[in-house]
């Protein structure tokens, strides 16, 4: 049973034709189910946990990143399927799972390709690409055997579960079971004029726990969401059943 | 020997790079390539391979596949495989490798021991194919 939470601000006029289209396409591949549209006065958490408890095994979120990763976090509690149809200015996160724009993504959606993956988890809450943490003197204790001191102050430092950007270097794949601990600085002798000039440090990890000494600083949970440290970090290895498209960055 | 080949992308296929701006202090255990560049204090170990940078500052023992070592390192090296020391090597510690090869300016300040690479025991079955294809072929 397919369940559609529309974001608010589908409802907008610019928005009503493509979603019609996209409600058209949903009844003409029969993969139709109850829809609902978020607002001020519709809680994201309250209307997936009542879905769930009607039955409903595959939840599907029209709407942008910030939609798609509020609802990450909440799926992963249950034992359903996240579905996705891309609608808006920001999508990294259909885009890394291959999933088209609009109404193409019904389609990907009746072909039900699912892949289970990995999630971050960052004390209560999960992320499904990378947290990030300012630049600032932090220290990571890792894996418990092991830990990570800063000698300066990094130009980014985040942990990756899966890059968006699947040209990068290092493949933060969302099916091995492992963090990354990405550590950004720029070289001695930097020159702003050359490219790819900055030196990584990467560290492969199952948990971690981020410390600040001088005060509690945010770390950004996918650009949206934010934990203060101290913060424990670890793997939620297959913790989330999601509708993946042919071109997927992993 | 394929390992940390510089020339062509330095860091392909390697997993854990401890950069020149980072201390790692404890017990750092891999399975993939290690990149030293940083500060080490504890020890290290990983089935791949480790390459210590010219600029790493390791006080840590070392035990991988094979070795390569271009910075100063206090500890004492295991390699299963090769040893290798770079002409800015500066190794104060035992080392044991079946392989070892030392550039000129290197430095080694300890034992040194050559370890025999283990034969290859094949297994029962196989044995047994070996000494039927001897005796069918005339």
């Amino acid at each position: 049973m397919y369940y559609y939470l529309f974001d608010s601000p589908l409802a907008e006029k610019r928005y009503s034709a493509l979603v019609n289209r996209i409600e058209f396409r949903i009844i003409e591949l029969g993969i139709n189910g109850r829809m609902d549209r978020l607002s001020i006065l519709k809680n994201m958490q309250e209307l997936i946990d009542s879905a769930v408890k009607r039955g409903a095994e595959t939840i599907v979120i029209v709407g942008d990143d910030a939609a798609i990763a509020r609802a990450v976090s909440i799926v992963a509690r249950y034992k359903v399927t996240l579905g996705i149809i891309p609608v808006g200015e920001h999508l990294a996160i259909p885009r890394a799972l291959g999933i088209p724009e609009g109404e193409a993504a019904c389609d990907v959606l009746s072909r039900r390709v699912i892949r289970t993956i990995d999630l971050g988890k960052a004390n209560d809450q999960y992320f499904l690409f990378s947290l990030e943490v300012p630049a600032q003197p932090v220290s990571i204790e890792c894996d418990g055997h092991y830990r990570i001191s800063l000698l300066g102050i990094p130009r980014a430092f985040s942990i990756c579960n899966f890059s968006p950007d699947h040209r990068q270097y290092h493949d933060c794949d969302p099916e091995d079971g492992m963090l990354e601990a990405i550590i950004k600085e720029e070289p001695e002798g930097w020159n702003p004029f050359k490219k790819n000039q900055s030196v990584e440090s990467v560290f492969p990890l199952r948990t971690a726990k981020i410390v600040c000494n001088d005060a509690s600083i945010p770390i950004t949970l996918d650009g949206g969401s934010v934990v203060k440290t101290p913060v424990n970090v670890e793997i939620a290895p297959k913790k989330l059943r999601v509708v993946v498209g042919k071109d997927r960055h992993f | 020997m394929a390992m940390f080949n510089r020339e062509e992308g330095e860091t392909h296929g390697v997993e854990t790079i401890i950069g020149p701006s980072v201390k790692v202090e404890g017990n750092f255990v891999g399975s993939g390539n290690v990149i030293v560049d940083g500060v080490v204090n504890g020890s290290i170990s990983t089935t791949k391979d480790i390459r210590i940078g010219e600029r790493a500052k390791v006080k840590a023992d070392i035990d991988a596949a094979n070795v390569v070592v271009a910075g100063e390192l206090h500890g004492n090296i295991k390699a299963g495989g090769r040893l290798e020391l770079a002409a800015s090597a500066k190794v104060y510690g035992n080392v044991e490798a079946t392989v070892l090869s030392v550039a000129q300016g290197a430095i080694l300040n300890g034992k040194c021991m050559m370890v025999k690479q283990e034969p290859v025991v094949e297994s029962h079955a196989a044995l047994e194919k070996n000494d039927m294809r001897k005796k069918n072929t005339p």
